[in-house]
C-alpha cells in the first residue's frame, strides 16, 4: 500500500506510465520528488509546478506515507508562504503525523496572514483539541470573532467549549449572553438571529441541567457526610455504651483453670 | 460442666454461623452493586465494614464473656443478628436509593458513589455482623469452662473458620445463582435463627420466655422478607421515560435492559451492569442498525479500511461482545456470505439478554459465540485462523477496562492473531484527547503495533483507538477521498450506509497517530497496569471540574 497513490500522481505528474513509476518503489518516489521540487524552485511562479509538488503531498498523505507527504509540502509552503491553502496541507499533515506544535505553528502563521480565515481556523481547532486544549480553543473562537463579531457558528461553537468543556457555567451564561446581543442586534440577518436565538434558549437549558446537576450532587454530598458522620457518631456511642453496659461485675473474677 | 453433646451443639453453630456471615459478606457488594456498582473503592468499603463491625462484635462479646454466658446468652445474640441481617436484606436497597441523587450523570456522582457505599454498608451490615462477631468469645467462653482457654479458642476459630471457607464457596457458586442476592441473605438470617433457637432450646428455654422471643425473632425475620414477586432491584420511575424489560444476576454482575424512549420519538434499548448510572455495553436502537452517532457506528467501516468490501471473505473477533451491538451491525453492512464473526463475551447471562432482547440469534451460520475470558479465549486460538478485524469493548462496571486486557502484552497477542494489514480497534472511555488513561492506553496499542491512532467519538465520552498489523500509515485521508468519490457503491447501497460512511469519513479525519512511549505516558504491562485508579482519577478531575465550576 506504501507509496502506491504517490507513485500514480508523480506518473501523472511527469507524464510517464504508472507502470514506470511503480516499478521504481520508494527510490522513484523520491527521485520524482526530488524532480518536482527542483521543477518548482526553478520558478516560483510556475503555477502548474506548485500544484503539481502539492498534488504529490495531497497524494502521499492519502496514500498513508506522511512523511513523504510533509517533506513536499514543507518545501511547497516554503516556496508560497502566503498560500493559505497550503498552508493548511502542511498543517494537515503535520497532524496526521501527530505534530500538534508543527501544525499550530503553520496555522497561527496563516491566520496571521489571513485573520479570521475559517478553514484554517477549524484546523487549528482539530490541533487544539486533540491537544486537550480547550481553553486554547475558546481563544481561538474569540480571535474569530474580532474578524467576524457577528459569526453565529463562532458565537455557538464557544458558548459550547464553555459549557461542555471547560463546565464553566458562568462563561457559558455570558457567551450565551452574547448570543442573545448578536441576535437582537439591528443588522444580524433575520434568519440568523432567529438560529441564534434558538440556539442560545436551547443552550441555555442546557446551562440549567448543568446547574442543576451541580446542586443535586453537592445536595447529596453534604446530606451523605451528614448522614455518614452520624451513622460513625451514633455507632461509636453505642459500643461506648455497650462497653460500658458489659463490663464486668465488680466481684467477677476468671473462672478456675482446669 | 457441658457435655460432649452440647459442645458439639456449640461448634455446629459457630461452623452455620462462620458460613452465614461469609455469605452475607459475599452478598453485600451484589445488594449495593445496582446503585454503588462493584469497583475497588465500593469492595474495600464493604471489606473494611465488615472487619470492623467483627472487630466491634468480638471486643463486646469478650465483654460478655466475663459475665458468665450461657446457651441462652448466645442464643439472643443470634436472634438478634439474624433479625438484623434479614432487615439488611430487606431494606437495603431503600438505604442505597436513599443516598443517591436522580439524574446525575457518572461524572457528576462518583464520589457519592464511593461514600454512599460506605455509609449503606455501615448501616445496613454493622449491626448484623457486630451481634454475630460477639458470638465467638461468648462460645470460647462457654467451652473453655472445662477445659484450656487456648484449645476452646482453637476449636471455635477453627469450626467458624472452615464454616466461613464453605459459606463463601456456597453463597458464590450455588446461593446467588440459584436464589439471587436477597434470598441468600434471607437465607443466611434463617440459619443464624435457627442457630439461636437451637441454643434457646439447649439452654433450657423451651416453654419459656426463650421460645416465645426465638420464635418472634424468626417471624420478623420471615416478615421482612419480600412477599410475593421479587421487586426489582433497582427500578426506575415512571417519570424517567425508562421502563425495565430485564433484570437479572449473573455470577459476575447485576444487570438490566432498559427500554428508553428518545426525544424525537422512538426508542433505543440499554444494556446496563451494576450500578449503570449513565453507561451502557449494549445499544439496539428501533428500526436501526446505527446508535445515534455512538462509536458502535464507526465499527462497520472499519473492514473497508482494511480492504474489505461488504460481501468479501471478512473474519471479525468480538472481544467483549455483551449482547451482540457490533455483531449484529457487522451483519447488516457486511452479511451475505463473506461474514464469520466469533464474539467472546464473559458473562453468559449477558448473551443471554442479547437474546431475547437485542436481535442476536441464537444459532446462525455467520456468527459463533463464545462465552469466556477474552484473553483466555485469544490465548487458546493460537490454531484458528487469523482474523482481519478485531474489536474490543472489554468493561467492567462501569468504566473500568480489566487490567489484564490493556496491557502491552495482550496487544502483542491480538496483534499475533490478525493477519497482516488487519486492524485492531477499541473503544476508551475518556473525556479529553490528553486524558492519561487514554494516552496510556493508545501507548500500549502503539507498543505492540508500532503505531496506534486515536479518534474522538464526537459528542460523546469516547475515543476509539485503531492500530494495523502493518509497518507504515493507515492511509485515512486516501480513505476519505475515496469514499466522497464514491468508492464504496455496496456498502453505501446498504441501509444507513451513506450515514454510516459518512459518520466514519468525519470521524477519521480527526484519527491522530501515537506513538510508544510518549513523555509522561504511563507504560502498562502484565506487571503493573493501575488502569482503575487511572479510570477513577479521570472520573474525579471531571467531577471537580462539574461541581468546582470550571477546569
Amino acid at each position: 500500500m506504501k507509496g502506491f497513490g504517490v507513485r500514480v500522481v508523480v506518473a501523472a505528474a511527469l507524464a510517464m506510465g504508472p507502470s514506470v513509476a511503480a516499478r521504481g518503489g520508494a527510490a522513484a518516489d523520491d527521485a520524482a520528488l526530488d524532480r518536482l521540487v527542483a521543477a518548482a524552485e526553478r520558478d516560483p511562479a510556475d503555477a502548474a509546478a506548485a500544484d503539481a509538488l502539492a498534488a504529490f503531498a495531497r497524494s502521499a498523505l492519502e496514500g498513508g506515507d506522511p512523511g513523504r507527504a510533509r517533506l513536499a509540502a514543507s518545501r511547497l509552503a516554503a516556496l508560497r508562504p502566503d498560500d493559505a491553502a497550503r498552508a493548511r496541507l502542511l498543517a494537515r499533515i503535520c497532524l496526521a503525523l501527530g505534530d500538534l506544535d508543527g501544525a499550530e505553528r503553520v496555522l497561527r502563521d496563516a491566520l496571521r496572514a489571513r485573520p479570521g480565515e475559517r478553514a484554517t481556523l477549524d484546523l487549528l481547532l482539530d490541533a487544539l483539541e486533540a491537544g486537550g486544549r480547550h481553553r486554547d480553543m475558546a481563544a481561538a473562537w474569540e480571535e474569530h470573532l474580532r474578524h467576524h463579531p457577528g459569526s453565529a457558528a463562532a458565537l455557538d461553537a464557544r458558548a459550547r467549549i464553555f459549557l461542555w468543556n471547560l463546565h464553566d457555567v458562568a462563561g457559558a451564561g455570558t457567551a450565551i449572553d452574547r448570543m442573545e446581543s448578536v441576535a437582537a442586534h439591528p443588522e444580524t440577518a433575520a434568519a440568523t438571529a432567529d438560529w441564534l436565538r434558538r440556539r442560545a434558549a436551547a443552550l441555555r437549558a442546557e446551562v440549567d441541567g448543568v446547574r442543576r446537576r451541580r446542586d443535586a450532587v453537592v445536595g447529596a454530598r453534604g446530606a451523605l457526610n451528614r448522614r455518614l458522620a452520624l451513622a460513625l457518631a451514633a455507632a461509636a456511642v453505642l459500643f461506648a455504651a455497650a462497653m460500658y453496659a458489659l463490663r464486668p461485675p465488680a466481684d467477677a473474677s476468671p473462672p478456675p483453670r482446669t | 460442666m457441658i457435655g460432649p453433646g452440647r459442645r458439639a451443639l456449640l461448634l455446629a453453630v459457630v461452623t452455620v454461623a462462620g458460613a452465614a456471615v461469609l455469605a452475607v459478606e459475599m452478598a453485600a457488594p451484589r445488594l449495593l452493586a445496582p446503585y454503588f456498582g462493584t469497583s475497588h473503592p465500593v469492595w474495600t468499603n464493604v471489606i473494611g465494614v465488615v472487619l470492623g463491625a467483627l472487630a466491634l462484635g468480638y471486643a463486646l462479646g469478650g465483654r460478655l464473656a466475663s459475665r458468665s454466658p450461657t446457651f441462652r446468652t448466645a442464643g439472643f445474640l443470634l436472634l438478634a443478628g439474624a433479625t438484623a441481617t434479614a432487615l439488611a436484606a430487606r431494606f437495603g436497597t431503600d438505604v442505597a436509593r436513599s443516598v443517591l441523587p436522580d439524574g446525575v450523570d457518572l461524572e457528576g456522582v462518583q464520589s457519592v458513589l464511593v461514600r454512599g457505599s460506605l455509609y449503606a454498608t455501615l448501616v445496613l451490615f454493622g449491626p448484623p455482623l457486630v451481634l454475630t462477631g460477639m458470638l465467638t468469645p461468648v462460645v470460647v467462653e462457654i467451652l473453655a469452662r472445662d477445659r484450656h482457654a487456648g484449645n476452646a479458642a482453637g476449636a471455635v476459630l477453627g469450626f467458624s473458620t472452615a464454616g466461613s471457607i464453605a459459606g463463601t464457596f456456597l453463597a458464590t457458586h450455588v446461593l446467588i445463582p440459584l436464589w439471587g442476592t436477597r434470598a441468600t441473605m434471607h437465607g443466611s438470617a434463617a440459619a443464624i435463627a435457627a442457630c439461636g433457637l437451637a441454643l434457646l432450646v439447649a439452654g433450657g428455654g423451651a416453654g419459656g420466655r426463650g421460645a416465645v422471643a426465638g420464635v418472634g425473632a424468626a417471624l420478623v425475620a420471615v416478615a421482612v422478607a419480600p412477599a410475593g414477586a421479587t421487586p426489582l432491584l433497582r427500578p426506575t420511575g415512571p417519570e424517567s421515560g425508562v421502563t425495565v424489560l430485564l433484570e437479572f444476576e449473573s455470577a459476575y454482575q447485576f444487570g438490566q435492559v432498559r427500554q428508553v424512549a428518545l426525544d424525537g420519538g422512538g426508542s433505543e434499548r440499554l444494556l446496563t451492569l451494576n450500578e449503570g448510572v449513565n453507561t451502557y455495553h449494549s445499544v439496539r436502537r428501533e428500526g436501526s442498525a446505527l446508535t445515534g452517532g455512538r462509536y458502535y457506528d464507526l465499527y462497520p467501516a472499519l473492514p473497508l479500511l482494511a480492504g474489505v468490501g461488504p460481501g468479501d471473505p471478512l473474519r471479525v473477533l468480538i472481544l467483549g461482545s455483551a449482547a451482540g451491538t457490533q455483531a449484529m451491525a457487522l451483519h447488516h453492512f457486511h452479511g451475505g456470505g463473506g461474514l464469520h464473526v466469533d464474539a467472546v463475551e464473559i458473562d453468559g447471562a449477558v448473551v443471554e439478554a442479547g437474546h431475547a432482547h437485542f436481535g442476536l440469534p441464537r444459532a446462525a451460520p455467520w456468527l459463533r459465540q463464545h462465552v469466556m475470558d477474552a484473553r483466555a479465549f485469544l490465548r487458546a486460538a493460537d490454531a484458528a485462523p487469523p482474523w482481519d478485524l478485531v474489536l474490543i469493548d472489554c468493561y467492567a462496571n462501569e468504566y473500568y477496562l480489566p487490567f489484564h486486557l490493556a496491557t502491552e502484552e495482550f496487544f502483542a497477542l491480538v496483534r499475533a492473531r490478525l493477519r497482516p494489514g488487519g486492524l485492531v480497534a477499541y473503544n476508551a472511555y475518556a473525556y479529553r484527547a490528553d486524558d492519561p488513561l487514554l494516552r496510556a492506553l493508545a501507548g500500549a496499542t502503539a507498543a505492540a503495533f508500532g503505531r496506534a491512532w486515536r479518534i474522538p467519538v464526537e459528542g460523546y465520552p469516547n475515543f476509539v483507538v485503531v492500530a494495523r498489523n502493518a509497518d507504515g500509515w493507515i492511509p485515512w485521508e486516501g480513505f476519505a477521498a475515496r469514499a466522497r468519490a464514491g468508492g464504496f457503491p455496496e456498502f453505501t447501497a446498504r441501509p444507513e450506509g451513506e450515514e454510516a460512511l459518512d459518520l466514519a469519513v468525519r470521524a477519521f479525519r480527526r484519527a491522530f497517530p501515537v506513538e510508544a512511549g510518549g513523555a509522561g505516558t504511563l507504560r502498562l504491562t502484565d506487571d503493573r497496569a493501575p488502569v482503575e485508579r487511572l479510570a477513577d482519577l479521570a472520573v474525579a478531575a471531571e467531577e471537580a471540574a462539574l461541581v468546582g465550576g470550571s477546569r
